[in-house]
């Protein structure tokens, strides 16, 4: 009788050993779970910031863009007004289906534009090897469709700012220009 | 046995109970220092908005022909925006690390007192880069503003003597 007392004793003993741990080890486990989950949490909100520093950046670089635009009436004043040690390029470009505004709907047949590109570092300071790149697309618009030669003296200009390849604000704009192309 | 049982059974509780106070104190750590440099990324984010874009709100809200000037009060620049004819002007200036404003009397001297603080800078200067454009830059950036109704008062006028 002694004997089996005690052998029950320990068979319980063993039970409540066993379901302790298996109660610890879950608890463990769905603490380890709640700490990822906060982790993700954490890093997701900072990568919002950080995006939301970009926006802030691009948003004022295509602001001061716009203004630039504004001030200008052909593609070489406004290069000249946005090249700072050497940052900037202008080129001419035909215009193809490739374009960042989808919205937009130009002509069936391919217009001559020109391209003004600039860039800029994290801080937006101009830099000719910068994070952020400018790219304003100066379109004129012509009387009687493309290939008129006469000019209205509109110019629509397209920007579109990109950090590191990646497109972040798009802004579109005109200026009346007093002097035609 | 049973000694090394219930050692065994202490051990594994305190490895448990230390495993969740060390992750709890490390989420607490990784939480306030996100918490902190996410209210940092947004208080700069305010300010480059501030800075930048107020300037160019006051351009536009005042702009008339001749209504940007550029003065210079003991070799500093401030810029002066005028927007109607009573007199009164908007004189925007950088004064004991702050960029500052005060509305005026044209002509008269600054009155850092009276003035507003616009956002925290430790650099403000103006300049005109072409006619009519102006650029100001202080430590949030560099921004570019364009007097417009000059323009338009250049057109309306070649327009009329065109007519004539």
């Amino acid at each position: 009788m002694a004997g089996n007392d005690s052998g029950g004793r320990d068979k319980n003993r063993k039970l409540h050993s066993t379901a302790f741990y298996i109660e610890a080890l879950v608890l463990a486990a769905v603490f380890v779970i709640v700490i990822l989950v906060l982790t993700k949490v954490f890093a997701l909100s900072r990568q919002m910031s950080a995006g939301a520093r970009l926006l802030t950046c691009a948003v004022h670089l295509a602001e001061n863009t716009a203004e630039a635009v504004s001030a200008s009436d052909s593609p070489q004043a406004l290069y000249e007004l946005l090249d700072e040690d050497g940052n900037a390029q202008i080129y001419q470009k035909t215009l193809t289906q490739d374009f960042p505004f989808p919205d937009y709907v130009y002509p069936d047949s391919e217009w001559e534009c020109s391209k003004v590109l600039a860039w800029y570092d994290g801080e937006m300071n101009p830099a000719p090897e910068g994070v952020f790149l400018v790219d304003i697309t100066w379109l004129p618009e012509e009387e009687n469709g493309a290939g008129s030669g006469r000019n209205v003296g509109l110019a629509r200009c397209f920007i579109a700012v990109y950090w590191n390849g990646e497109p972040v604000y798009t802004l579109e704009t005109a200026v009346y220009r007093r002097q035609g192309l | 046995m049973k000694r090394n049982v219930s050692f065994l059974t202490g051990f594994f509780t305190i490895v448990v109970a230390g495993l969740v106070l060390a992750g709890f104190f490390l989420a607490v750590v990784f939480g306030a220092q996100t918490y902190r440099d996410i209210v940092a990324g947004q208080t700069e984010n305010d300010q480059t908005r501030a800075l930048l874009s107020y300037l160019t709100t006051c351009a536009r809200a005042n702009d008339a022909e001749g209504a940007v000037e550029i003065i210079y009060e003991h070799g500093a620049p401030v810029l002066v925006i005028t927007g109607d004819d009573s007199g009164y002007c908007l004189r925007i200036y950088h004064q004991d690390g702050c960029l500052v404003e005060d509305y005026g009397r044209a002509g008269t001297e600054l009155n850092p007192s009276a003035a507003q603080i616009i956002g925290e800078t430790g650099s403000f200067q103006v300049e005109e880069v072409t006619e009519n454009t102006y650029a100001v830059t202080t430590d949030a950036g560099r921004v570019l503003f364009h007097v417009r109704s000059v323009v338009a008062v250049e057109s309306m006028e070649a327009a009329a003597d065109g007519w004539e």
